[in-house]
Order: structure tokens, then C-alpha cells, then sequence
């Protein structure tokens, strides 16, 4: 059981909603995810066209919403984001996310510290999308986070682990859960971020622009399983020459 | 009657109208939004209680898809 703040999860694969081809192929793939955690964003409605309404079916699916900060440029904007989500979605989880660079949404690690300390001494319950920066990540849960996301590699770009020797480190040191985000891009780097012993993963684009999205979300549901259950079973030691697994008998000079 | 700036466009609107008839004039679900007065959010449990004046900044926001 994974806790976060006063929230459990059965299920350590969390999902984005994002970047699905309609609602329903959306909502289908969460199902088949699993998942108990998933990601919305906050935006203006614009009165002149119909919205859809994601929170209702997703709600009536039984997972936790986790809001997100996505568009806020800096600290002030995205407390506000927050509050306008808690108000919303009466939850004080939020994913604090602040990337105003629009080409490689890279978090800007100052405004994201800023704002994670006003946060949680407002009460959220805080999940910061940050570099796979170690010491940031401890600055972070110093502040009072309930766990850190740093990314696998820039949001979106399927590239997988880039950071990999990074999130070891963090995985290594922090007391608090730690979620890999972004840039995961297909099931064996997922299982593979869990084998390393982080405590939960966060997918989106691998599965929401798949050909297949459905079939690909119970991929990623097998895939942070079996990475999890690796990691419990604890993975053998790596060694550079070769030790033999069968005896070594010398049939030629019997 | 009233001026307000609704979502960045200016409405007109009768004066003794409150936040909530605002929302319910509008054909929105009140269940699923929060709003903005001003540049600050408006607990739900005021909305009925607060009336629209004349130059008001009224934002409503939804959850979108993302991730």
C-alpha cells in the first residue's frame, strides 16, 4: 500500500488524461490502467462552446482527482491554480507543476520551491513535477511535500529514463514517496523506474497516443506490477565477468 | 442594469443578479466549476450571497483533460 499525505493506493501507476483522442477512449484506458490517481488540468471555459465533463465519469469510477498547476509561469499563479482546484474539486492534493519554457517544459526549480512551501503551509497536500534533482527534492521535503515527481525526461517525449542514475540517488535519500513523471514512454521503462524502487509512476502520452490506448494501459497495469514485485524480490547483484549458473564438468577428458 | 467583463467578454445584466444566477443564466453546472471575481476565487458557498456591481471581473473555470 502506497500513502501519500492521508491518501492510500493499491495501485502504483497513476494516470494523465490528457492527449486522448475523445473522452470515451479516455475513460476506457484509465479503467483499464487500474489506476486510483488521476490528473486533470484547470482552464476557462469559454461560454461560446459546449465542454466536456470529465470530472462526473471519472468521479463515478471511483478515483481521486489530482489537479494540476499546468500554465501557471510562476509561484503566485500556481497557489492560485491550486486554490481555484481545491474550491473546484474540494481537494487539497495538487500537483505543483510551473514550466514556462513552451519548448521543452522544463519546471523552473526556483518558483517551484516558492510555491510548494506557501502550499503546504496552507494545508495542500503537495506533489511537485521537478527535475531529477536530488538536492531539490530534499529542499522539497523539508518544505513539507507529500512526495516529489522528478522526470524521466522532458513531458511528452516517450524518451523514457534519461535521468535514470539521477532518480536513483533520489530513490536512495528520500523519506518521502517518490514518483516518477514524465517521459516515460513505454512499459519496460516503467517497470523499470519501479524495479529501481521508486514508489509510483505517472503515465500519460505512452498510452493516451498509442494506436492502442486501452490495450497499452494494461500494459503499463502489468508492467509497474511486475516492476514493483522485482523490486520486492530484490534484484541480483551486477558483476562484470561471467559466474557460472550450471557446474562446470569436463566432459572431453573423461 | 449592470456591465460585467464575463470570461474576457463584456455582458450586461440585471443589477440585483448574484453569482449563482449568474452561473444558472449561463446553463453551467455549478458542481463541476469554480469562480473568479475579481482575481479571487469565490467559495461556492457564497456565490448566492455575493451580487454582480457594475465593472465586475467574473472567471469560470472548469477540469480539463492533462496530465
Amino acid at each position: 500500500m502506497l500513502s501519500i499525505g492521508n491518501h492510500n493506493f493499491e495501485s502504483r501507476l497513476f494516470t494523465g488524461t490528457g492527449k486522448f483522442s475523445d473522452a470515451k477512449t479516455m475513460l476506457a484506458a484509465i479503467s483499464a490502467t487500474e489506476s486510483q490517481l488521476v490528473t486533470l488540468a484547470m482552464k476557462r471555459i469559454d461560454p461560446s462552446k459546449d465542454f466536456d465533463d470529465l470530472l462526473t465519469p471519472l468521479q463515478q469510477m471511483g478515483v481521486k482527482i489530482l489537479p494540476n498547476t499546468a500554465g501557471a509561469r510562476n509561484a503566485k499563479e500556481a497557489v492560485f491554480a491550486a486554490e481555484l482546484a481545491s474550491e473546484m474539486l474540494g481537494t487539497k492534493l495538487i500537483k505543483l507543476e510551473i514550466h514556462p519554457d513552451p519548448k521543452y517544459l522544463m519546471p523552473d526549480a526556483v518558483e517551484t520551491l516558492q510555491a510548494a512551501e506557501t502550499l503546504c503551509n496552507k494545508g495542500f497536500t503537495v506533489l511537485p513535477y521537478v527535475h531529477a534533482d536530488p538536492v531539490l527534492c530534499y529542499r522539497l521535503e523539508e518544505v513539507g511535500c507529500a512526495a516529489v515527481m522528478p522526470l524521466g525526461s522532458p513531458i511528452g517525449s516517450n524518451q523514457g529514463l534519461a535521468t535514470e542514475p539521477f532518480l536513483e540517488i533520489i530513490i536512495e535519500q528520500a523519506n518521502i514517496p517518490v514518483v516518477v513523471d514524465a517521459g516515460i514512454g513505454a512499459p519496460s521503462q516503467a517497470c523499470r523506474a519501479m524495479e529501481m524502487g521508486a514508489d509510483a509512476v505517472l503515465v500519460n502520452t505512452a498510452i493516451a497516443s498509442s494506436a492502442d490506448p486501452v490495450l497499452m494501459a494494461k500494459c503499463f497495469n502489468q508492467a509497474v506490477k511486475t516492476g514493483r514485485q522485482a523490486y520486492l524480490a530484490g534484484l541480483g547483484n551486477v558483476t562484470k565477468q561471467a559466474e557460472h549458473t550450471s557446474p562446470l564438468t569436463n566432459f572431453l577428458n573423461l | 442594469m449592470i456591465t460585467i467583463e464575463f470570461n474576457g467578454s463584456a455582458e450586461n445584466l440585471d443589477s440585483n443578479a448574484n453569482l449563482l444566477q449568474l452561473i444558472e443564466l449561463k446553463n453551467l453546472n455549478p458542481k463541476s466549476l469554480a469562480l473568479v471575481l475579481n482575481d479571487q476565487v469565490v467559495p461556492r458557498s457564497r456565490w448566492a450571497q455575493i451580487e454582480c456591481q457594475q465593472s465586475d471581473k467574473i472567471d469560470i473555470f472548469s477540469a480539463v483533460a492533462g496530465g
